[in-house]
C-alpha cells in the first residue's frame, strides 16, 4: 500500500498563548499537520463551533491540507463527534496533539478516540515512516532518546514536542482559504458543562523540609551554608585535569566505568 | 565622391540609427509598462527631468569629483551634438554655423570621453567591466568620426579633403557610434541608462525624494486585496509584480557599483551585493528584449554564495525571481541601511525593492528565515518581538513613578519607550532620557502597558500584515489623547511612527530624544558641565541619519558637552551600518565577518575612548563586539553624566512624588 | 575513713557559685534535659568549652562531633515506626515510572499523594511494570509491591499492561488508581486505563483539597477544580513523599494474570541516537565551547568521543565556528543536560541563564576569576586544548581496554 493512498486526518485546535491569552493555531496541533504533510491525501478537522472559522485560517495558511470543521455545539463532546466521523469517513492515520491549549487539556481525546474506533494509539511521536507492512514510528523519550516502533494503519499517532518544527503560517494563502464545513453528530459532556475554569494559581515553591530532632540541628540546617563550593582544580599534567573530568563524568554515568 | 556621398549616406545612417531608436524606445517603455500600474501625472514629470538632472542627480554624481567632470564632458557634449547632428545632417540647416558648434561639442565630448578611458584602464572592483569596457572606445569613435566628418561639413577644410576609402572608414567607426549610442540606448546596451535614467528621474516612485525633499517611509500593501481578487498578490513574486516605474528605476542602472562600496553586509562577506540584485531583475525581465546586453552581467558577484549562476538564470517578466534570479538569503541579509539607496546616482530604490520581495516571501510563502517565524509569532500574540508578557512592559518603570496617558490624558510630550523596556541596557537609557526630561522640567506621560511595538521589525521582515495591525492599534491608542509632541529614543519608532502611520492616519510630531535634548539644551533647560572626559566618537544610526536626516543634534550635543570629538571614517550620510537593522540579526544569515566588528574596527581607528550612540539597537550590536573594544554609551546616559543637577526647590516642585 | 568524709574544696565551691567564672561550666554538668513536652532541651549556660583566647565557644552545629552525628542519624533510621496493614479490604494502585529503573521523586510524591487518600484498611500497591533497580520500597511508602516483568510488559508495552491492570481492577477492590502525569510513561499509560475504563480522569492533578483536587488545564495556564476520580495523574510534588515511615513492600502474590500477548503495537527496540542529532534543549550531556576555544577540530573530536551533544557561547557562534542553533543562552538555548562542560566560557550573565538548570557544570577555563568558575561543580584551571586531548586519550585508553577484556 503505497504510502499516498493511504489517508490522514490531522485534528486541529485553537491554541491560546500562554502569556496574553490570545487565539492562536495550536501548537502541537501544527506540528501534527506538518508531519501529516508527507503522509499523502490530508484534511484537517476540527471539531466545534463554524464561528471558528477565522481562527482556523491559521491552520489553513501553512498550505498543507484542506481545513474543515465539525460543527457542534458548544456543550457537545467533540470525542462523540470525531468518533461518529470517524465511523463513517475511513481514516488510515488520525494525528493529533498531547493535550489542548483550551478548557480541560486532559489529553484524553486520542485515547477515548482510539478506544471508541478500536485504534491503536501511539504517543510522543516524532517521526512516520511507511514501510510495505505498515508505518515505523519513531518515538521520542526524554532526554533525547528514541525507540523505533512499528505498527499497522490504521492507528491514531500523538504528536510529541521534538517533532518537526511546523511551518510558518502565510497571511495571503489564510486570508484565501476557504474553510469547510460538517455537521457533526451532537451528544452533551455534562460534566464538561460544570467545569470552573479560574487564573492559574503559582504552584509554591517546595520548602525543605527540615526534620531536625533537635534545636542544634535545626538551627544547622538554617545556618550552615548550602553552597556546594565547587572543585577547582589547577592540575600539574593535563592528564590530573581530564582525569577529575572523567571521574565526575562516570559517577553521573554518562561515560561507562570499567 | 564625397560631395555625392556623404550628403546620402551619414544623413541615412542618422535616420536609421534614429528609427531604431524609436521602436527600441517604445518597446522599452512597453515592457516596462507590464509592471503595476503607479500613476505618475505625464507632463510634471517630464518637465522635472532636467531640473532634477541638473541638481539632485548632479549632487549625488558630484561626491566623486573625477566621475561629475567626464560626465558633464560626455553627457552634455553628446546630448548637443546630437542635436546638432539630427539638424546638420538631417535637416540640413546652417552647417556653416551649427557645424562649428557641432565640433565644438564633439570635442567636449571626446575630451570626457578620454576621460571614460582612462578610469577604464585600471578600473576599480566596483565597476561592471563586459560591454562597459566597450563604452569609451564607442564615444571616442562617435566624437572622433562625426568630427572629422563635419571638419568639412562646416567648410573648415576643404570638402574634398578626404579620399572616399576615409570617408567609408569614418562613417564606419560614425555608424559603431551611432550604433551604440542611439540603438544601443533602447535596445539594452550600458547608454541604456541614459533613456531610463532620464525617465526615472521623472517618474521615480518616490516623487518626493527630490528637491531637498525626504522620502524614506515604506509604502503600505493593500491587505485585502487577496479577499477581494483570489488572483491578487502581496509582495512581489516576478518582475511584472513591481511597480512599472520601479522596473524603469532598474532599468537604469549605471552598473556603477557605488552602492556595492557602501553595503555593510557585501563589505562582511554575506551574499548581497546591491546592484547585483538590481542586476539579476534587469537581467530576469529583459533577457527575452535585449539585443545587446545578452542577458549578462559583468560585475562582483555576490560574496559567501555566488548567488544563481548568471547562466543558470530562470527568469523572464512573468517567473518567480526568489531561487530563479536571486536567492533568499540575498533578501534576508540586508539591514534596510539604505547607504545603497543614498550613494545611488540613479536613484533607484534598492531596499524597496528587497522588502517587495520579503513581503512576498513571508505574506505568501512564510518563508521567513533563522527566528523571523518566532519574532513574528511573538509579534501577533504578545506585541513584541521576544514574546515577553505585554504587561510587564512597564516593569522597568516600577521605582520610576512615570504619569500614564491613561492618567493624565493631556501632556505635553508622549515619551515612546519601544521594546527597549524590556531589555536590560535599553532599560538605562530609558532612564536616562527619564532624568533628562525631568531634569529640564518637561512635562511628559507614557502609554505604559498600552504601548506596543511600533511595527518596525514585522514590516522589515516583509510582514505587512503584523505591521499595519500594531500601527493601527497604536494610533487607535494614541488617537484617545492629547499631546504635542512624541519624543523617542529609538530610531526604529522614531522613523516609522513619524513616516509610516501617516498613510495608517496617524500624523504626529515624532522627535527623536537628541533632537528633543538638543533644543532644551539650546533654549537652557538642560545645563551641562563642559568636560566630558575621553575621546568621543558618534556612530550615526540610519534610521535617525539616513533616513531622517539628523545628523547635527547629536553631534552639537556632543559638542556642549565639551567632548573631544571625532568623527570617524564613514560618518554622517555616509555611515555604516551596525547591522541591526531590517531584521537583520533576526534572519542571521552569515558571512565573513560580522557588521558591528567592521564599524568598532571603524571607531578603533579613530582611537575614541567612548562611541557615543543614540539607538537602543546600535547599543545593542556594538555592545555585542568582544573586548577590548571602546565603551558604548547612548547620548542619553552621557546627557546624564554631565547633567549640572537644580537646585533643590525646583525639582521637588516638579516631582512631589518621590519626595514624599 | 578518710572516705566517708566529705571534703569540700572551697575553692571549687566558689567556682561553681561564679557563673562567670571560666571554668564554672566544667563544674556544673547536666545541660541536657528531657523538656515537659519532651523534647530534649539544652541549657545554653551548661555548654560549651573554652576558646583558644578564653571566649567560650558553643557548638551548636556539632560541627566538631561529625562522626557522632551520624551514629545518632542511624538509630533515627533505625527507629523509624513500622506502618503495617495486615489484612486491607481495599487498595489504592500507584503507577511508578521508574524511570532509568528507579522511584523518582516525582513516582515518591505520588505516593506520598496515596497514603493521604488511605485510612486504615487501605493498602498501597506500587505495580512494577518491567525490570527495575529500585530497592527502596518500604521507605517510600509501598505496602504491597506487584512486580511484573515478563517479557510481554517489556519495552514498550501499552497493550499488555492495560489488560494487566484492567484484571486487577476487576479482581481487587480498588479506590484509585495513581499516576505520575509524565513523558516518562506515566502520562500515557494514565490516560490509556482512564479511557479502558471509561472514566473521566483527574489529570495535571497538582493541588489536593478536601474530597477534590486542583487541576491544570488550557495547557497550565488554568486551574480546574474536580473531584477524585478512579484514575487519577498527578504532577510533581503533589504531595510530600512518605520518609517517616517503614512499610512492608511485601509482594502481591495472590493475583492470577492472564494477559495476552497479542498486540497491534510492536516495539522494534531503542534507537541508536547520534548525539549531534539530540535538540540541544533536552540533551542530557553537553560540551559546550567559548571564546578560549583556539582548536575547534579538538572541540569536535572530543564531543563525538564523550558522546556529548555540541554546544556553543554567543562569541563562538558570532564568530562563525559553531551554527546558531547550538548557541546557549538567554538569546539561544536554554538547556537541562545533567552535565554541562563549558570549556573556554567566561560565563556571561546571559549564558549562566540558560544553564540555570543544568545539574553538574564543569568549566575548563584558564582565568580563575571568571563568572563560570564560580557557578561551576569542578573548574579545572589549564588550557582546554590539552585538557580535550587529554580526556580524549583516556578515554581511547579505556575503550581498548574494554575491547581486550571482552576479546578475553
Amino acid at each position: 500500500m503505497p504510502l499516498s493512498q493511504l489517508t490522514t486526518h490531522t485534528l486541529l485546535s485553537l491554541g491560546k498563548h500562554p502569556l496574553s491569552g490570545r487565539t492562536r493555531r495550536a501548537e502541537q496541533d501544527a506540528k501534527a499537520f506538518e508531519l501529516a504533510a508527507k503522509l499523502g491525501q490530508c484534511l484537517g478537522l476540527h471539531a466545534g463551533n463554524y464561528q471558528d472559522a477565522d481562527a482556523l485560517k491559521s491552520f489553513a495558511g501553512m498550505s498543507i491540507a484542506p481545513v474543515c470543521i465539525l460543527e457542534i455545539e458548544q456543550s457537545s463532546d467533540p470525542v462523540a463527534a470525531l468518533s461518529a466521523y470517524f465511523k463513517q469517513t475511513k481514516s488510515d492515520i488520525i494525528l493529533t496533539g498531547s493535550q489542548a491549549e483550551r478548557g480541560e487539556s486532559s489529553g484524553m481525546l486520542p485515547y477515548l478516540l482510539g478506544k471508541s474506533l478500536d485504534l491503536p494509539v501511539i504517543n510522543q511521536v516524532c517521526e512516520v515512516e511507511q514501510t510495505e507492512t505498515g508505518l515505523n514510528i519513531t518515538q521520542a523519550l526524554p532526554r533525547g532518546a528514541r525507540r523505533a516502533l512499528s505498527v499497522k494503519p490504521p492507528c491514531i499517532l500523538i504528536i510529541d514536542e521534538s517533532a518537526p518544527e511546523a511551518r510558518q503560517t502565510a497571511y495571503g494563502a489564510a486570508m484565501r482559504a476557504e474553510v469547510g464545513k460538517l455537521q457533526g453528530y451532537n451528544e452533551a459532556d455534562t460534566d464538561a458543562a460544570n467545569f470552573n475554569f479560574e487564573d492559574a494559581r503559582k504552584k509554591p515553591k517546595r520548602m525543605k523540609k527540615i526534620k531536625a530532632k533537635t534545636a542544634a540541628d535545626r538551627f544547622k540546617a538554617a545556618t550552615v551554608s548550602q553552597a556546594k563550593g565547587g572543585q577547582v582544580i589547577e592540575p600539574k599534567t593535563s592528564q590530573e585535569g581530564a582525569e577529575a573530568i572523567l571521574k565526575l563524568l562516570k559517577e553521573e554515568g554518562l561515560v561507562k566505568t570499567n | 565622391m564625397l560631395n555625392s556621398l556623404l550628403p546620402s549616406l551619414l544623413p541615412f545612417l542618422v535616420v536609421l540609427t534614429l528609427s531604431l531608436w524609436v521602436i527600441g524606445a517604445i518597446r522599452r517603455v512597453n515592457m516596462w509598462r507590464q509592471g503595476q500600474d503607479n500613476p505618475v501625472a505625464f507632463f510634471p514629470a517630464i518637465k522635472a527631468i532636467i531640473p532634477r538632472y541638473l541638481n539632485d542627480l548632479h549632487h549625488v554624481v558630484e561626491r566623486d569629483k573625477y566621475i561629475s567632470n567626464t560626465h558633464v564632458a560626455t553627457a552634455g557634449g553628446f546630448v548637443l551634438s546630437m542635436v546638432l547632428i539630427i539638424l546638420v545632417y538631417v535637416f540640413g540647416l546652417a552647417p556653416e554655423i551649427l557645424g562649428k558648434l557641432l565640433l565644438a561639442s564633439l570635442a567636449m565630448m571626446f575630451v570626457g570621453a578620454c576621460f571614460v578611458a582612462k578610469r577604464r584602464i585600471n578600473p576599480p572592483s566596483r565597476l561592471s567591466k563586459g560591454p562597459w569596457m566597450r563604452l569609451p572606445k564607442s564615444l571616442i569613435s562617435f566624437s572622433l568620426s562625426f568630427f572629422i566628418l563635419t571638419l568639412p561639413a562646416s567648410g573648415v577644410i576643404s570638402a574634398d579633403a578626404f579620399g572616399w576609402v576615409l570617408v567609408v572608414i569614418l562613417s564606419a567607426f560614425s555608424f559603431m557610434g551611432l550604433t551604440e549610442m542611439l540603438f544601443g540606448m533602447t535596445w539594452g546596451g550600458p547608454m541604456k541608462h541614459a533613456f531610463a535614467g532620464a525617465l526615472h528621474l521623472g517618474f521615480h516612485p518616490r516623487q518626493d525624494r527630490f528637491n531637498g525633499g525626504r522620502s524614506t517611509g515604506l509604502k503600505a500593501l493593500d491587505l485585502n486585496r487577496p479577499m477581494v481578487d483570489k488572483d491578487a498578490k502581496l509582495g512581489v513574486e516576478m518582475p511584472a509584480d513591481f511597480k512599472w516605474n520601479q522596473l524603469l528605476g532598474f532599468d537604469a542602472c549605471v552598473q556603477c557599483g557605488r552602492c556595492e562600496s557602501m553595503c555593510p553586509a557585501f563589505a562582511a562577506g554575506q551574499p548581497l551585493n546591491p546592484k547585483k540584485v538590481i542586476q539579476d531583475i534587469v537581467i530576469g525581465m529583459s533577457h527575452a528584449q535585449d539585443a545587446t546586453t545578452e542577458a549578462n552581467y559583468y560585475g562582483s558577484p555576490y560574496p559567501e554564495n555566488q548567488g544563481v549562476e548568471v547562466k543558470d538564470h530562470k527568469g523572464d517578466m512573468h517567473q518567480p525571481i526568489v531561487n530563479g534570479l536571486i536567492e533568499p538569503e540575498t533578501l534576508w541579509s540586508c539591514t534596510t541601511c539604505r547607504a545603497c539607496v543614498e550613494e545611488c546616482p540613479m536613484f533607484i530604490e534598492h531596499v524597496d525593492a528587497i522588502v517587495d520581495m520579503r513581503r512576498f516571501l513571508t505574506l505568501e510563502k512564510g518563508q521567513t528565515p533563522g527566528q523571523g517565524t518566532q519574532v513574528i509569532d511573538n509579534l501577533i500574540a504578545t506585541d513584541n518581538p521576544n514574546g515577553y508578557n505585554p504587561t510587564h512592559r512597564m516593569n522597568w518603570a516600577a521605582d520610576q513613578n512615570l504619569p500614564l496617558m491613561k492618567d493624565v490624558k493631556r501632556t505635553q510630550v508622549l515619551l515612546w519607550m519601544g521594546d527597549a523596556a524590556f531589555d536590560m541596557r535599553g532599560q538605562r537609557t530609558l532612564r536616562a532620557v527619564v532624568k533628562l526630561l525631568r531634569s529640564a522640567n518637561v512635562e511628559f506621560a507614557v502609554l505604559g502597558n498600552e504601548e506596543k511595538d511600533s511595527g518596525d521589525l514585522a514590516r522589515r521582515l516583509g510582514d505587512e500584515a503584523t505591521f499595519q495591525r500594531l500601527a493601527n492599534a497604536n494610533i487607535a491608542t494614541l488617537r484617545q489623547y492629547h499631546f504635542d509632541m512624541i519624543v523617542t529614543a529609538d530610531p526604529h519608532s522614531f522613523h516609522v511612527i513619524g513616516n509610516e502611520y501617516g498613510e495608517l492616519g496617524g500624523q504626529y510630531k515624532v522627535l527623536h530624544h537628541t533632537t528633543f535634548m538638543n533644543e532644551l539644551s539650546e533654549s537652557g533647560r538642560l545645563h551641562l558641565k563642559d568636560d566630558l572626559r575621553g575621546k568621543v566618537t558618534y556612530h550615526d544610526p540610519c534610521y535617525l541619519g539616513r533616513y531622517n536626516g539628523e545628523f547635527e543634534a547629536p553631534r552639537s550635543l556632543l559638542k556642549s558637552m565639551g567632548a573631544d570629538f571625532v568623527e570617524m571614517e564613514r560618518s554622517n550620510f555616509r555611515s555604516r551600518c551596525c547591522g541591526g537593522g531590517g531584521a537583520a540579526p533576526i534572519t542571521d544569515i552569515p558571512g565573513e565577518k560580522r557588521i558591528p566588528d567592521m564599524r568598532i574596527d571603524d571607531a578603533n581607528a579613530t582611537g575614541a575612548e567612548i562611541v557615543a550612540v543614540a539607538c537602543p539597537q546600535c547599543a545593542l550590536m556594538l555592545e555585542g563586539v568582544v573586548t577590548p573594544r571602546p565603551e558604548i554609551k547612548d547620548i542619553a546616559e552621557l546627557l546624564v553624566e554631565q547633567l549640572v543637577i537644580q537646585d533643590a526647590a525646583e525639582s521637588n516642585k516638579q516631582t512631589p512624588a518621590e519626595v514624599h | 575513713m578518710a572516705n566517708h568524709v566529705k571534703r569540700v574544696d572551697p575553692h571549687l565551691e566558689r567556682i561553681k557559685r561564679n557563673r562567670l567564672h571560666p571554668r564554672h561550666l566544667e563544674l556544673t554538668a547536666t545541660a541536657i534535659s528531657m523538656g515537659p513536652n519532651g523534647i530534649i532541651r539544652k541549657d545554653p549556660h551548661k555548654v560549651g568549652f573554652m576558646g583558644p583566647n578564653g571566649i567560650k565557644r558553643i557548638d551548636r552545629a556539632n560541627l566538631n562531633q561529625a562522626s557522632g552525628n551520624v551514629v545518632s542519624q542511624m538509630q533515627i533510621e533505625e527507629q523509624k515506626p513500622k506502618h503495617i496493614i495486615e489484612s486491607p479490604t481495599r487498595y489504592i494502585v500507584v503507577l511508578p515510572d521508574l524511570a532509568a529503573g528507579r522511584l523518582s521523586s516525582h513516582d515518591k510524591d505520588v505516593l506520598g499523594y496515596a497514603h493521604t487518600l488511605a485510612d486504615e484498611n487501605t493498602a498501597v500497591i506500587a505495580i512494577a511494570f518491567g525490570e527495575h533497580k529500585e530497592s527502596g520500597w518500604q521507605d517510600a511508602g509501598v505496602d504491597r509491591l506487584l512486580e511484573l516483568n515478563d517479557d510481554i510488559y517489556q519495552g514498550f508495552s501499552p497493550e499488555a499492561r492495560i489488560q494487566a491492570l484492567v484484571q486487577i481492577e476487576q479482581s481487587l477492590d480498588v479506590t484509585h488508581f495513581l499516576f505520575p502525569d509524565s513523558i516518562d510513561g506515566g502520562a500515557d499509560l494514565g490516560r490509556r486505563f482512564a479511557a479502558e475504563l471509561d472514566s473521566r480522569p483527574v489529570t495535571h492533578g497538582w493541588k489536593p483539597l478536601e474530597d477534590s483536587i486542583i487541576c491544570r488545564a488550557s495547557a497550565g495556564t488554568q486551574d480546574l477544580t474536580k473531584t477524585l476520580s478512579k484514575v487519577m495523574l498527578l504532577d510533581a510534588e503533589v504531595a510530600d513523599p512518605i520518609d517517616e515511615t517503614q512499610h512492608a513492600a511485601s509482594t502481591l502474590d495472590e493475583l492470577e494474570l492472564a494477559v495476552s500477548a497479542k498486540a497491534l503495537i510492536n516495539d522494534l527496540g531503542m534507537l541508536a541516537v547520534n548525539p549531534a542529532d539530540i535538540s540541544l534543549s533536552v540533551a542530557p550531556f553537553i560540551l559546550s565551547g567559548g571564546n578560549g576555544i583556539r582548536d575547534w577540530d579538538t572541540f569536535h573530536q572530543a564531543a563525538s568521543i564523550l558522546g556529548a551533544t555540541e554546544g556553543a557561547s554567543r562569541v563562538a557562534v558570532d564568530d562563525g565556528f559553531m551554527p546558531r542553533h547550538r548557541q546557549v543562552g538567554a538569546s539561544g538555548i536554554w538547556v537541562s543536560a545533567r552535565v554541562y562542560i563549558a570549556v573556554g566560557i567566561s560565563g556571561a550573565v546571559q549564558h549562566l541563564q540558560g544553564i540555570s538548570q543544568v545539574d553538574k557544570v564543569i568549566a575548563i577555563n584558564t582565568n580563575t576569576k571568571c563568572d563560570m568558575i564560580k557557578r561551576a561543580d569542578l573548574s579545572i584551571i589549564a588550557d582546554s586544548t590539552d585538557i580535550l586531548n587529554a580526556l580524549v586519550e583516556l578515554v581511547q585508553a579505556q575503550e581498548v581496554s574494554e575491547g581486550e577484556s571482552h576479546a578475553a
